[in-house]
């Protein structure tokens, strides 16, 4: 840490000190009711290490739905947050209540940035709930605002706070969020998990993994730490990765060891490993988004057919009357920020062993100047 | 013009006899020996290239070597028969490196690959290469490997090096690899079928990463530690950059069915757009769409094939062009990622008869690649009429030959048959059936045993 | 970071207030800009000018001109019907050759000029005449076929729309799977504002398109918050086109995207899914010409390619809010669009019997998979007996009772509950009378948005501090819809910005949210 911005920080934090009244509260609204499911996110800063060794500060997410006491998530939350973000599972018919708690950015205490969550893509969204902050609310440091959804729609979503957006995305509040269809538990051609209604089990799954395809520009992260003005213009990531780490990390089939900083008490923050295993003849899903605030990535898997069944969280049929189906193989696939879609591998015939998942825009197989890295992950089949 | 050499003929005659000592009943395994090797390519403003290519030096019958022993960027195309279900490939690695063939989208082997691992300074283990290398050349001694796909199933790929890809494929070590469900049918569906073909495949040159790596300032430590900057500044289809009077693809007649497969191994996601022309866009990475979509453009992501089907209805040049406006070589305008179909009506052209009772003919063969041969009657002593190979090459200029009618050959299992049309694009013609006559004087010799008239 | 909001702000109240000097409400025009001509003949001018940009840029630019008007960005939207026998006449008056393609038109014959690369080009102070025949509808592009990769960059690029022989006026195609009540262009650019700087200053030879780096985002030629700035504007002489789409509860949107740059854009509209139901001007059907948009696509971000054009219908009905969007109480009477399916009981509801079944016609309304809450009463709405009940369809069109007379949280009036509902009875699908399931924040936690109502309810304002809020007369639903390439959402090192444009969902009521389509049309001869 450079002293000179620490004292910055310090004395601008002093100042905050005395001028910010505090009103906010930490309030989780979790009512008894049926169907109910609560998940409470806090909003902060933290530390992530990058697969060549480089650490960057980042603004994200944590979940802290088991901490009991309310007001310990001020502390729990502080320089907690992960990328990605904690992942969010919620079943259809659900009544889904997510509270957001912002703890602010212990590195950066002359910002007192609001904090929101866009659940991307919730269909027939409201205002109120869709966190885009100039059309709605967003939540000030220190206080809680519980969103409400009544989820009908199964699929692969994602969310992010949608505040300063280039420069929050960018740093890293970007998680997956996924519904699960009323369809699961039920058993057809031998399978009980799905990833739509599909009626005749051509989207259903044995295993299922996420692939989160996301980048930082770590000229932009340093330049926040250090309070310096942001580098919008000249972005340009140089850390591609999945689910929030560069190979050979997306491979370490556990949670990564903390950063090693002092600052964020070793914390660890990249919980999402891109390890996916699954036994020969099982059907993996792979669910695959894209949160890249600069770039459209191509992924691909060698060695295994891709047969995509959804996009964008609708299963892949056309319209009533005829509900074509519009499901197709292939062995790539285009994403750009803000799209997904889910992949069926189906491993009937594939011999046990190693495949990879990679990009074939293949100058992001580099941890930045570090070759051999990147959007990178393996699959073992045993 | 047509570019022919001493050294290329010898080779095509030895390519004649290899696919004549096919004839002996032998299995039917397409085999491609391929080298990598490295190749300078010069860019229109002058700029020469170091990179990597791969020359098919032989092949076994049915296979048949495009440009033998020449290397190529793109590599030779790859042409496994419709009957075919198996393809080898024997590499022989003439680089510095190791390196190693993929084929994305074809499944490699009755076992999974055996994927090259090493050791970073963290202990932990990262891929060198997806499958089993062929070693660096050491000394004259050079590295060999061999792949076998078992189950080939039609489409349109891309081979690869699947060895250190993101500097080894821009290095130019990729070619086009296809197979036909039928002969004039892509896939199993009658919306595949054609009259006939155009090959897209697009690449990119990044000049700066092309000469960090030839002259050994790429690697940890050095000048280019990742391809992390990659910008490139060529922008080529079939290999070449455009430039002022590259000339047109031959692109069929008015109303006939031309697929077109769009490859691009370039590191760019493109939008190849037809203009004048809408396409059925048919499959996607050499698999068969369920429904076509009528479109003018595609979405071309990088390492990915599309095939689409025109049917002009009219004749003429359609230029296709990267609408990413990748259309530039280097900082001069007019070239980059542009091309023009020709479609054109019937003319009278066929066989041109040369002297001394020569055929000087355009060949489509099963490698799909323009050739020419030229056959001459060799009066003899005996009642059978004589026909000796000449020369026999590629057809690099199409330009020179567009308005003339492809001949084509087949071999049906003891002789070879030249149908050549009696006019452009007419289906009446005549059948030469041509026996293969082993000699000791160094020449090709072929034995007229019929001539009859054929539908084409 | 405050400065940045501070500076929307100022663009915006800049917005306003020219709003009010010109005597208008805050309007947005729901149709498309554009020109038509009674001959079928446009002439277009290349020439060079200046766009505005939010941040202070100021980029030298060349464009079509509509005759002799002012150079624009994008050039005119040409307003073509089916079958029309369209000639454009370029006049060029830029000191390089210039020209017109028309990708997705057959047989375009030009005439005129002298050749080049792509089609017959107008050298310096020439003219060339490209004519074509309109013969499919559909949305389409046209731009410069002369070093295309640097002209399109200086802004030689625009849209044409052609409309179909059937229903010309609300169907985008022949079809009517391609319906629409309001329709919007969206025509993505981007610029390298060092490109213009070097074109301006003399040394376009210096220019190298493959170091191309755009920091500036466009919708029809403008970067928020100028998109959002009326059309035209005194403010932005070369920039005509804004773009504020807008729609009530339950109309059909028809968006036209073109991807008019070099550079691919994911176009994420927030509150609902689109369908998308064309590209490259033709409809996604699996027997062309006969079965409409059959394989049309539900996504929430669309890839707009360079080059390509994608047609795609939104809506928003609020169904499955799973709150009442109106803040109506439950004895309040239901309103037309707030029911999303309304039917009679084929047999009785009662404590023994937990499942009904509907018509099969009416039955498709209500939903396939999901439980829903519907209200269920005799005689006329809300004047006897009703009940909440959350239902599930079992199969076909069997209902089952999933949960009854109890609702998430419960209702704070008019929840009567009765023993026995006889066949017969109605029920509606709906959200009425349910209140917000959660408590919002203290005023003081919240930051609120410029767009914000104060109030969640459509229609509704709610209370707001001083200075917040403010720009959403009609207390309507806003929703962002832009590039998730977030970087895209600067103008030039500046956040906010970029490609993006605020669509609004006004209340059914015109009486509470008056707007008409008025969309600027330049008619020449
Ligand atoms: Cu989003
Ligand atoms: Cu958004």
């Amino acid at each position: 840490m450079k002293m000179r911005y620490r004292y910055l920080i310090l004395a601008i934090s002093l100042l905050l000190f005395m001028t910010n009244a505090a009103i906010a509260a930490v309030n989780v609204q979790c009512p008894g009711v049926p169907d109910r499911k609560c998940v409470h996110l806090s909003s902060g800063d933290g530390f992530v290490q990058m697969a060549d060794g480089t650490v960057l500060f980042i603004f994200g997410f944590s979940d802290v739905t088991n901490v009991i006491n309310p007001q310990a998530v001020l502390s729990v939350g502080e320089l907690a947050a992960t990328f990605s973000a904690p992942t969010i599972e919620v079943s259809e018919g659900d009544q889904f209540y997510l509270t957001l708690t912002n703890v602010g950015m212990k590195m950066r205490p002359d910002l007192f940035d609001p904090h929101t969550v866009h659940f991307h893509g919730f269909p027939n969204a409201s205002t109120i709930f869709d966190g885009e902050p100039m059309a709605s609310i967003a939540i000030n440091q220190g206080a809680s605002l519980t969103y409400y959804y009544n989820i009908v729609e199964p699929g692969t979503y994602l969310y992010h706070c949608h505040v300063e957006a280039t420069e929050h995305m960018q740093m890293g509040m970007l998680g997956n969020l996924y519904v699960h269809p009323s369809q699961n538990g039920k058993s057809i051609n031998g399978f009980t998990k799905f990833v739509y209604n599909d009626g005749d089990g051509s989207t259903g799954y044995d295993v299922e993994f996420p692939l989160q395809v996301g980048s930082f520009d770590p000229r932009f992260h340093i330049a926040n730490l250090e309070i310096e003005p942001l580098p919008f213009a000249g972005m340009k990531d140089t850390y591609p990765m999945f689910n929030g780490r560069g190979y050979p990390d997306t491979v370490n089939p556990g949670v990564l060891p903390s950063p090693l900083i002092a600052e964020n008490n070793f914390k660890p923050s990249q919980p999402i490993s891109s390890l996916i295993t699954a036994t020969k003849g099982q059907r993996i899903l792979l669910r695959i988004s894209s949160v890249s605030t600069v770039d459209f990535h191509t992924v691909t898997v060698l060695g295994i057919p891709m047969k995509v069944v959804g996009k964008d969280a609708r299963m892949l049929r056309g319209p009533a009357p005829d509900y074509r189906d519009l499901s197709y193989y292939t062995n790539s696939l285009q994403l750009g920020g803000g799209e997904t879609a889910d992949v069926i591998l189906d491993t009937t015939g594939i011999s046990p062993g190693t495949y990879f998942v990679y990009t074939t825009n293949l100058e992001h197989l580099s941890n930045n100047e570090e070759d051999f890295g990147g959007m990178m992950t393996e699959i073992i089949i045993n | 013009m047509r570019k022919r050499s001493a050294m290329n003929i010898m080779k095509r005659i030895l390519l004649m006899m290899l696919f004549t000592l096919a004839v002996s009943g032998m299995a039917s395994a397409a085999t491609f020996n391929l080298r990598a090797d490295v190749i300078t390519k010069a860019m229109p403003d002058g700029a020469v290239i170091t990179m990597w290519g791969f020359a098919c030096d032989s092949a076994t019958a049915p296979a048949v070597c495009p440009n033998q022993g020449v290397v190529t960027v793109p590599g030779p195309q790859l042409v496994v028969p419709s009957n075919d279900n198996t393809l080898t490939i024997n590499l022989t690695n003439n680089l510095s490196e190791p390196v190693s063939i993929i084929i994305p989208g074809q499944q490699q082997n009755v076992t999974a690959m055996t994927p090259v691992k090493f050791t970073d300074s963290q202990g932990r283990k990262r891929v060198m290469s997806f499958t089993n290398q062929a070693a660096a050349k050491t000394g004259s001694v050079s590295g060999t490997a061999a792949y076998t796909w078992n189950n080939v199933r039609p489409g349109s790929f891309i081979y690869q090096s699947g060895t250190h890809p993101a500097v080894q494929i821009q290095m130019g070590l990729y070619g086009a690899m296809k197979k036909d469900f039928a002969t004039g049918q892509a896939y199993n569906s009658s919306s595949s079928q054609y009259a006939n073909e155009v090959i897209l495949f697009y690449s990119e040159i990044d000049s700066a990463l092309h000469s960090a790596v030839a002259t050994g300032n790429y690697g940890p430590g050095k000048a280019v530690t990742s391809t992390t900057h990659y910008e490139p500044k060529y922008f080529l289809v079939n290999g070449e950059p455009f430039s002022a009077g590259k000339a047109p693809v031959l692109a069929g007649l008015p109303n006939q069915n031309t697929l077109i497969r769009f490859m691009n191994i370039g590191l760019s996601d493109l939008t190849p757009l037809l203009q004048g022309l809408y396409m059925n866009i048919i499959s996607e990475d050499g698999n068969l769409l369920r429904y076509p979509r009528n479109q003018y453009s595609v979405i071309l992501a990088a390492g990915k094939t599309i095939d689409a089907i025109i049917t002009p209805t009219k004749s003429g040049f359609y230029p296709v062009y990267d609408r990413r406006l990748k259309l530039a070589n280097g900082p001069s305008t007019g070239g980059g990622m542009l091309t023009y179909l020709n479609v054109n009506s019937p003319t009278n052209c066929t066989a041109n008869v040369l002297s001394n009772f020569s055929l000087d003919l355009p060949i489509v063969n099963v490698s799909g690649t323009n050739l020419f041969a030229d056959l001459q009657y060799v009066p003899g002593t005996t009642s059978d009429i004589m026909l000796k190979l000449t020369d026999y090459g590629t057809i690099t200029d199409s330009g020179s030959f567009s308005g003339c009618q492809a001949s084509t050959l087949t071999f049906d299992g003891s002789n070879f048959k030249l149908h050549v049309p009696l006019a452009r694009y007419s289906n009446s013609g005549f059948t030469l059936d041509l026996q293969y006559v082993p000699s000791t004087d160094g020449q090709i010799w072929f034995r007229l045993t019929s001539v009859s008239s054929a539908s084409l | 970071m405050k400065n940045k909001n501070l500076f929307l702000k100022t663009r915006l109240l800049l917005m306003i207030l020219s709003l009010m000097v010109l005597g208008v409400s805050f309007s947005a025009e729901g149709a498309i800009d554009g020109v038509i001509s009674s001959s079928n003949h446009f002439t277009l001018t290349a020439k060079s000018g200046y766009i505005d940009t939010p941040e202070g840029g100021h980029l030298f630019t060349w464009g079509y001109a509509l005759n002799n008007a002012n150079m624009q960005y994008p050039g005119p939207t040409l307003l073509l019907k089916q079958n029309d026998v369209v000639t454009v006449t370029l006049k060029n008056e830029l000191t390089v050759p210039v020209s017109i393609v028309f990708p997705g038109q057959p047989d375009v014959a030009a005439t005129g000029g002298v050749p080049g690369l792509l089609t017959m080009e107008a050298p310096p102070g020439g003219t060339v005449d490209y004519m074509f025949t309109a013969s499919q509808p559909g949305t389409y592009t046209y731009y410069s076929g002369t070093m295309p990769e640097l002209q399109v960059e200086m802004g030689l690029v625009g849209a044409i729309i052609v409309r179909p022989s059937t229903n010309p006026s609300t169907q985008a195609y022949n079809h009517a799977s391609s319906a629409y009540d309001r329709e919007f262009l969206y025509l993505l650019t981007e610029m390298d504002p060092e490109i213009h700087r070097k074109v301006s200053e003399g040394r376009m030879n210096e220019v190298d398109t493959t170091t191309f780096f755009p920091v500036n985002w466009f919708i029809n030629g403008r970067s928020l918050p100028d998109t959002l700035l009326e059309a035209p504007s005194l403010l932005l002489p070369s920039q005509p086109y804004n773009i504020v789409p807008r729609m009530r509860v339950g109309e059909r949107v028809l968006v036209r995207m073109i991807g008019g740059g070099r550079d691919f854009h994911p176009l994420h509209l927030h509150g609902n899914h689109h369908k998308v139901i064309a590209r490259d001007a033709r409809l996604l059907e699996s027997t062309p010409g006969t079965s409409g948009a059959d394989l049309a696509e539900m996504l929430f971000s669309t890839t707009v390619a360079s080059g390509q054009t994608t047609d795609a219908i939104f809506t928003w009905t609020g169904e499955n809010l799973g709150w009442d969007l109106y803040g109506h109480s439950f004895a309040d009477p239901l309103v037309s669009n707030e029911t999303f399916a309304e039917t009679t009981l084929l047999s009785s509801l009662s404590s023994n019997a937990f499942s009904t079944s509907l018509t099969v016609a009416d039955a498709s309304g209500f939903p396939a998979t999901s439980s829903f809450r519907a209200i269920v009463w005799s005689g006329t709405f809300p004047g006897t007996t009703r009940e909440i009940v959350r239902l599930k369809r079992s199969f076909g069109n069997t209902f089952t009772i999933t949960g009854r007379g109890l609702e998430m949280i419960p209702l704070t009036q008019g929840n009567v509950e009765a023993s026995n509902w006889p066949s017969g009875s109605r029920i509606a699908y709906t959200d009425h009378g349910r209140p917000v399931p959660v408590k919002l924040p203290d005023q003081l936690d919240l930051t609120n948005g410029m767009f914000w109502s104060g109030s969640p309810f459509l229609g509704t304002a709610g209370p707001l501090p001083p200075g917040e809020g403010g720009f959403n007369p009609n207390s309507g639903f806003f929703f962002m819809w832009h590039s998730h390439s977030e970087k895209e959402l600067t103008n030039n090192n500046v956040f906010p910005g970029g490609l993006a444009s605020m669509m609004i969902v006004e209340h059914p009521d015109p009486l509470i949210a008056p707007f008409a389509d008025n969309p600027n049309i330049t008619v020449v001869p």
